[in-house]
């Protein structure tokens, strides 16, 4: 279903990310992702003198606004 | 012509004293184990009643001419056949089995069959033991599949990859050669498949950044799920006697007419939609074009984006890899970027909602979603891919292209659903790789899992919640242990639901929350056995709390990516049309079609097919063996 292009960008993606689900070729991963099954890493927890920050930049930032009116929420990045 | 739903078996054994094969017909499978020999086989068959009153024949007469015929429309036999004549319908591509005392007759239909070039065995068998046996010619004069896998055979690959690139060249060569023999749509499909394939592996020269375990994984799954297509495919083809299948209660006969069928229902979603490359068009989309910050009550939200776009330049003439479709005991409903495979039991099961194929369309779906997340979603072991994510913020929104605002709105909504299920606000930053990294690490499947669910639900269920929301809980159902993901479950349900409540004034989140506990109310209601549903009524009537709204809410974020970016209604149209229903313009009516009946009306799209009579709980095999009928032969694709 996916063109050469794709399906080897996928097996890139894939061999970053393992596989998730049980067959015959699959990395030691289960299918247990959800927000029940947290793992203990936390970004907290992260040093926030990683190498990789740079004061010059500036950092991801994200918001899930909910609209008081209506309830709905909306991300801004 | 009538299917009769009760099930004999044909064995097939080896006598050593007479030095012949022996061939009996017996109605219970005890019998059948009592004189089980090591060189034993067995399939089911069912006979086709050719008028009303016909009696089910108990045993082989003592003196018997038997045609292996197929793969052929059963309809087509009609005309060559008398009275005296019993007929079987099998799983197998040797499909029909015709028996008669009449020697005349046999070899009138033999030249019928020789006519219209059918496939063939002709056996005559006498107090069971078969004494004289013909079989059709075979063509093995096209040669330049051969050519190309012998020169493939011969190149040298890093390592293992040279082995199982030989492996392949024999298997493939295995394949193609009985598929020649028996039917030239599969014949088509599976050299198409090879020289993808080839162009696959050429690429191994260039640089690419994939490693030669990543295509030795890819080249392993394919070797694997051709392994079993052509064993369950061809097994039974000529000589029968030679040709054993590994699922063992179809092992003298396979399981072809079942295979084609699997096969049809992926190529007319191939077909209708695979061409389109959804993933290189997202790669195409124009900066300009796009503005995320408007909210939901604006039109950009419903427009169809993807039809509007075209295909990055170099995908123009590009087109997608045709599956090797297969059944697994042990892969179940399963895809990968080469195969697609549904459970064993959908063989003699297809009839019931618990093993309905259109399950296939979620596998499917998550090859598209995987196509479009290998354009936006950020190798993690890549620090130059983390770099150039995180500079995406230090952009103004007018520099970056469609696909990089695209990209920035993902990885935004992924690290809100992190503080989410964190039990924090989701809002916040991300200000090193490290971070990052373990943002997209956690959350890869479940975005993928989350995008196949909201794809699977506009596409092959015209976003229709009560028909969706019934096929996946009746499809986990019948999973064993797996009270622990009833949670994400619902999470999964609650997502593909929103994709219908975004631009309303109220909350998407609890229009979509009432929809989906109304329907699995009203599941578990009809359905008080099945223990995950009540699971999931209980976890929404009695555990939902604003933090679990919270988690929902965030992940609304995946749902309005795929809803917005990845679908296009017109597209969508095109797997829901049907010319042959009944019913008039609208075709709301059903098919013409009469349950077991075996007649000559065609269909056009076997999803449509699938919805209309997969209706019961209750599994069948006669009625699975009439759908499988039906979807590999009165497809309206030209057949024999």
């Amino acid at each position: 279903m996916l063109t050469k292009r794709y399906i080897l960008k996928s097996s890139r993606l894939q061999h970053a990310y393992g596989e998730n689900r049980p067959g015959f070729y699959d990395h030691d991963r289960s299918n247990l992702s959800g927000p029940y099954h947290q793992d203990s890493t936390v970004i907290d927890q992260i040093s926030s003198k990683d190498k990789t920050e740079n004061i010059e930049q500036k950092p991801i930032s994200f918001n899930l606004k909910k609209d008081q009116k209506t309830g709905a929420h909306k991300l801004e990045v | 012509m009538k299917i009769m739903e009760r099930q004999n078996y044909l064995v097939l054994q080896y006598d050593s004293n007479l030095k012949k094969y022996r061939l009996n017909l017996l109605l219970e499978l005890k019998e059948v184990l009592l004189s089980w020999s090591s060189n034993s086989r067995i399939s089911p068959i069912y006979q086709i009643q050719k008028i009303k009153g016909e009696k089910a024949v108990t045993s082989l007469p003592d003196f018997s001419h038997l045609l292996f015929l197929g793969p052929l429309k059963p309809i087509l036999l009609k005309g060559q056949i008398d009275s005296h004549c019993s007929i079987w319908l099998t799983y197998g591509l040797y499909n029909l089995i015709v028996c008669t005392e009449n020697k005349n007759t046999a070899k009138k239909i033999l030249r019928w069959a020789k006519k219209k070039k059918v496939r063939y065995e002709y056996w005559v068998v006498q107090d069971g033991v078969r004494i004289t046996y013909e079989q059709s010619s075979l063509d093995y004069s096209k040669r330049d599949w051969k050519l190309s896998l012998s020169d493939l055979s011969t190149k040298k690959y890093c390592g293992e990859l040279t082995e199982t690139i030989k492996e392949y060249c024999v298997l493939m060569s295995t394949t193609l050669s009985r598929a020649n023999a028996s039917d030239p749509f599969l014949t088509q499909n599976l050299i198409d498949s090879h020289y993808h394939i080839l162009d696959i592996l050429n690429k191994l020269s260039e640089d690419n950044g994939l490693l030669r375990h990543d295509i030795n994984s890819l080249m392993t799954k394919v070797n694997a799920g051709l392994s079993r297509f052509s064993s369950q495919t061809f097994s039974g083809s000529s000589p029968i006697t030679d040709t054993e299948c590994h699922y063992w209660i179809h092992s003298l006969l396979g399981t072809g007419t079942a295979n084609v069928a699997l096969n049809k229902i992926f190529d007319f979603i191939f077909q209708k939609i695979g061409s389109f490359n959804i993933p290189a068009r997202i790669e195409n989309l124009k900066g300009n074009e796009l503005d995320l910050s408007l909210g939901f009550d604006d039109e950009f939200w419903y427009t169809d984006h993807l039809i509007g776009v075209e295909k990055i330049s170099s995908e123009k003439d590009e087109e997608p890899f045709p599956l090797f479709t297969y059944f697994s005991g042990r892969d179940g409903f399963k895809s990968t970027q080469t195969t697609l495979s549904a459970p064993l039991t959908t063989v003699t099961s297809c009839n019931s909602r618990l093993w309905d194929l259109k399950t296939l369309t979620h596998e499917i779906s998550h090859l598209f979603i995987k196509g479009c997340l290998s354009v936006l979603y950020p190798v993690v072991t890549s620090d130059e891919e983390l770099e150039q994510t995180r500079s995406l913020w230090d952009k103004e929104i007018a520099d970056l292209t469609g696909t990089e605002q695209l990209r920035k709105y993902l990885v935004g909504g992924i690290a809100s659903i992190y503080m989410a299920d964190s039990g924090k606000e989701p809002k916040g930053e991300i200000k090193n790789n490290e971070s990052l990294r373990v943002i997209l690490d956690k959350y890869y499947f479940e975005v993928e899992e989350i995008m196949a669910h909201v794809f699977d639900f506009l596409y092959f269920y015209q976003g229709k919640p009560e028909h969706y929301i019934e096929g996946i809980w009746l499809s986990w159902s019948v999973i064993p242990s797996i009270s622990n993901r009833v949670p994400d479950y619902v999470f999964r349900s609650l997502s593909a639901v929103a994709a219908l409540y975004l631009r309303k004034r109220e909350n998407p989140e609890t229009l979509a929350f009432r929809k989906v506990l109304k329907i699995l109310k009203g599941l578990k209601a009809k359905h008080e056995d099945i223990q995950y549903i009540s699971e999931a009524v209980k976890l929404l009537e009695e555990d939902w709390d604003e933090q679990q709204e919270l988690k929902f809410a965030a992940r609304t974020v995946l749902t309005s990516i795929v809803r917005t970016f990845f679908y296009s209604e017109s597209l969508s149209a095109r797997l829901f049309k049907e010319t042959k229903q009944s019913g008039g313009r609208s075709r709301k009516g059903g098919y013409p079609k009469k349950l077991y009946i075996l007649d000559d009306l065609l269909i056009d799209n076997p999803l449509r097919f699938i919805s209309k009579y997969v209706k019961d709980v209750e599994p069948s095999p006669a009625k699975s063996l009439w759908i499988l009928n039906n979807i590999c032969f009165n497809n309206s694709k030209k057949w024999i």
